[in-house]
């Protein structure tokens, strides 16, 4: 009877176990003190399988290259005054990015018209393959309208790198949504296949 | 957009009915169109929602996204796919990770509309919960237990490879490719482990080693195609009636390779690694899989070199012969330029005689007074291009690997040449050190370089892919398991860049381009994308 190949079988033992220290939510991590500002964001998701975090990333000073072939500095789109959210995707994917990109396309829809609306970009994990017309016509057909961001694939991995989203090959990429306030210091790092509602709750009350 | 998602629906479709033609039972070809589309069987497309309730379009959630073709599913993103195939969904699982009682059809259909399982588990936030009836659910049921059936060219010893070559090929690349494939292969089956007395020991013992009993002796033959390519697809047709394969190891067909990938896709044949500089434009197909994108991957990366994004405009000379290759190429070249270069490049295109007089380039350049001149023309004619270039005052001229391969042409010092070339480049020292290594070993030193090491790189793809699938001998698996391990692969290769994602099918999407420099080497190489 073919089961999973043990390399893939020690690979999702490996998830397995992390997946279920996710699911048990807060659990997951050690107790931090009640002075953590944080922790709200842990108990609001802690009932899905979706971890946040914070960080502060270094964006590194690279040209990226946007859906309309234009050049991008990457330092100033992200580490500049706008709110921003982000996510990675490739372009061929047919597991999680679909989702994710829908789940952005309703976020989007939820927060138009509030107070603080988030530059919405995505940056491709494959640039070999995602060029930016490429790029241009998955946007188009997912009626995506928001910065879709590629370049060499040394750039691109300085930035996956900055952020802490490089999991060497794409079979092991994993759903992540990174928001920034507008001059806030940290980046609210959501991983998971979040729900565009738990995205939304995520950037409001990020700091 | 429609053009596309027309060539998407067909090339699906096609898939589709072929699998519903063999389907035992009525419904399988609905279970098809759910499986493959996620149309339900009143031709409406079925809801779903994943993440806990995002809705995501029929498209994306069809189950072949994620469970695949072959049905054996995949592991990506942290989220396991689990295997489909109506052997394994239809069977209890006893150990492992995660036992579950037999799926039936009811049990289908609460899993698909609840998330619960057999033995109550919840399935995983990223499986996507259904709106779909029971009618339908019955449907999908028939479909996969027709899925992950037996495949053709496979026993319980053996296993059938072929390699395709014809007459109309490059004969010193066609000698390449049988001398590393034949060599690799009596390697292989030498069984310098006792493979085959570990794998008959396995059969007989209940926890006998997978990976022995998986093994298998390669019976490989050489399917050789004569006359014309209009001819091939009686004699393949004829070839595998004798003996049907489980896939093909690489092919040397030349630039006529399109008719025969074109036949493996009607008989879900795996292609693996043929050697052409022409591989089809078909990127819906599964069943081919290519080193590069070839000549019409050249032209893409020219033309994205002469129109950056912030370039001035620039007027451009397309110089080319009456060969077909060099006419698709120009047209690809054309296309790439005015979708992405817009308004700022000016092209000019003459189809030059065989032996074009200078006197017939300089008015083509007089005509077009262009900065620069893009050759896609073979070494003999260049050095009438170059002097004529360098005449009339043209000081940049880009060629192309498929067209006049690096080093079969010097041109004069004052001329700047720009060469767009796909494969791996070395400021000095061996350019494929691996390669020369194994070579050597087996005494093919004498063989030319590059075909021998592509050769070399499409044996060691096959192997390895059979070595991932673990026993489980579905062709289509089989190319699934490339997909994940050419992504990341360690294995050294001709190619400077390979990467490839489900769906894709060509492993290097870019080119060098090469500024040419003193002494035949190079001076300057930028890679460009041209995907």
């Amino acid at each position: 009877m073919p089961v999973v190949h043990p390399r893939r079988l020690r690979a999702i033992a490996c998830f397995a176990t992390a997946a279920v220290a996710l699911c048990t939510g807060a659990a997951a991590r050690a107790a931090e003190p009640a002075a953590d500002p944080h922790a709200h964001h842990r108990a609001m998701l802690s009932g899905s399988s979706v971890r946040t975090s914070h960080g502060a990333y270094a964006v590194p000073d690279v040209t990226l290259v946007d859906e309309a072939g234009r050049k991008v500095q990457a330092r100033a789109l992200l580490d500049g005054k706008e709110p921003v959210a982000l996510n990675f995707i490739y372009t061929s994917c047919t597991t999680i990015c679909p989702v994710m990109t829908a789940t952005m396309l309703e976020l989007q829809r939820s927060l138009r018209g509030g107070s603080k609306t988030p530059h919405f970009v995505s940056i491709s994990i494959d640039p070999e393959f995602d060029s930016a017309p490429v790029l241009s016509r998955y946007a188009q057909r997912y009626g995506a309208k928001w910065t879709f961001l590629t370049g060499t694939p040394q750039d691109v991995r300085a930035v996956l790198d900055s952020f802490d989203a490089n999991r060497g090959g794409k079979a092991n990429h994993a759903a992540l949504t990174l928001f920034r306030h507008a001059g806030a210091p940290h980046w609210l790092r959501v991983e998971g296949l979040a729900s565009a509602t738990e995205l939304a709750q995520a950037w409001q009350s990020a700091p | 957009m429609a053009v596309r998602a027309l060539k998407i629906a067909r090339a699906v479709a096609a898939f589709g009915l072929a699998l519903a033609a063999n389907a035992a039972h009525g419904g399988a070809e609905e279970g098809a169109r759910l499986y493959l589309h996620g149309i339900g069987g009143d031709g409406a497309p079925v809801a779903a929602t994943v993440a806990g309730g995002v809705p995501v379009a029929p498209a994306a959630t069809a189950c072949v996204n994620c469970h695949k073709r072959s049905g054996y599913g995949t592991s990506e993103a942290r989220v396991r796919s689990a295997p489909l195939a109506g052997r394994v969904l239809f069977a209890p699982v006893l150990d492992g990770a995660r036992p579950r009682p037999a799926y039936d059809a009811d049990s289908l259909y609460v899993a698909l509309t609840t998330g619960v399982a057999p033995g109550a588990r919840t399935l995983d936030p990223a499986m996507p919960r259904y709106s779909l009836s029971r009618a339908d659910a019955a449907a999908l049921a028939t479909y996969l237990r027709g899925l992950g059936a037996e495949t053709p060219g496979v026993d319980a010893q053996s296993l059938d490879v072929v390699t395709i070559v014809s007459d109309t090929a490059p004969a010193d690349v066609t000698a390449a490719l049988l001398a590393v494939v034949e060599r690799f292969v009596a390697d292989k089956n030498a069984g310098s482990r006792n493979e085959s007395r570990r794998a008959a020991a396995a059969l007989r013992h209940p926890q006998g080693e997978r990976r022995d009993r998986a093994w298998r002796e390669w019976r490989w033959r050489v399917w050789r195609l004569h006359g014309t390519p209009d001819r091939w697809p009686a004699q393949l047709n004829a070839l595998q009636a004798e003996r049907a394969p489980f896939a093909v190891l690489s092919a040397s067909v030349g630039r006529d390779w399109s008719v025969v990938h074109d036949w493996c896709e009607s008989q879900r044949l795996p292609c693996v690694l043929p050697i052409t500089d022409l591989p089809p434009d078909r990127p819906y197909d599964f069943y081919s899989l290519y080193f590069h994108g070839g000549a019409l991957a050249e032209a893409r990366a020219i033309a994205r070199h002469l129109v950056p994004a912030d370039a001035a405009p620039v007027r451009v000379l397309l110089l080319r012969d009456a060969d077909p290759t060099a006419g698709t190429a120009a047209e690809t070249l054309r296309a790439t330029a005015s979708r992405e270069g817009a308004d700022r490049v000016a092209l000019d295109e003459r189809v030059l005689p065989a032996s074009a007089s200078a006197a017939e380039l300089d008015r083509a350049f007089r005509h077009g007074r262009p900065d620069v001149v893009v050759a896609l023309l073979p070494a003999a004619a260049m050095r009438t291009v170059a002097a004529a270039a360098l005449r009339d005052g043209v000081a940049r001229v880009y060629t192309a690997e498929s067209f006049a391969p690096w080093g079969s042409w010097s041109a004069p010092p004052a001329l700047e040449v720009l060469h767009a070339y796909p494969y791996r480049i070395a400021r000095s020292g061996a350019q494929f050190p691996r390669e020369s290594v194994w070579l050597h070993g087996h005494g093919l030193d004498a063989l030319p370089a590059v075909p021998a090491s592509l050769a070399l790189f499409a044996c060691h793809a096959f192997g390895e892919g059979l070595a991932d699938v673990n026993g489980v001998y579905s062709r289509d698996y089989f190319l699934e398991s490339m997909e994940h391990l050419l992504d990341d692969t360690q294995m050294t290769s001709v190619l400077p860049r390979t990467t490839l994602a489900a769906g894709q099918r060509t492993l290097s999407k870019g080119a060098w381009l090469l500024r040419a420099g003193a002494g035949g080497r190079y001076a300057t190489a930028d890679w460009v994308a041209a995907n």
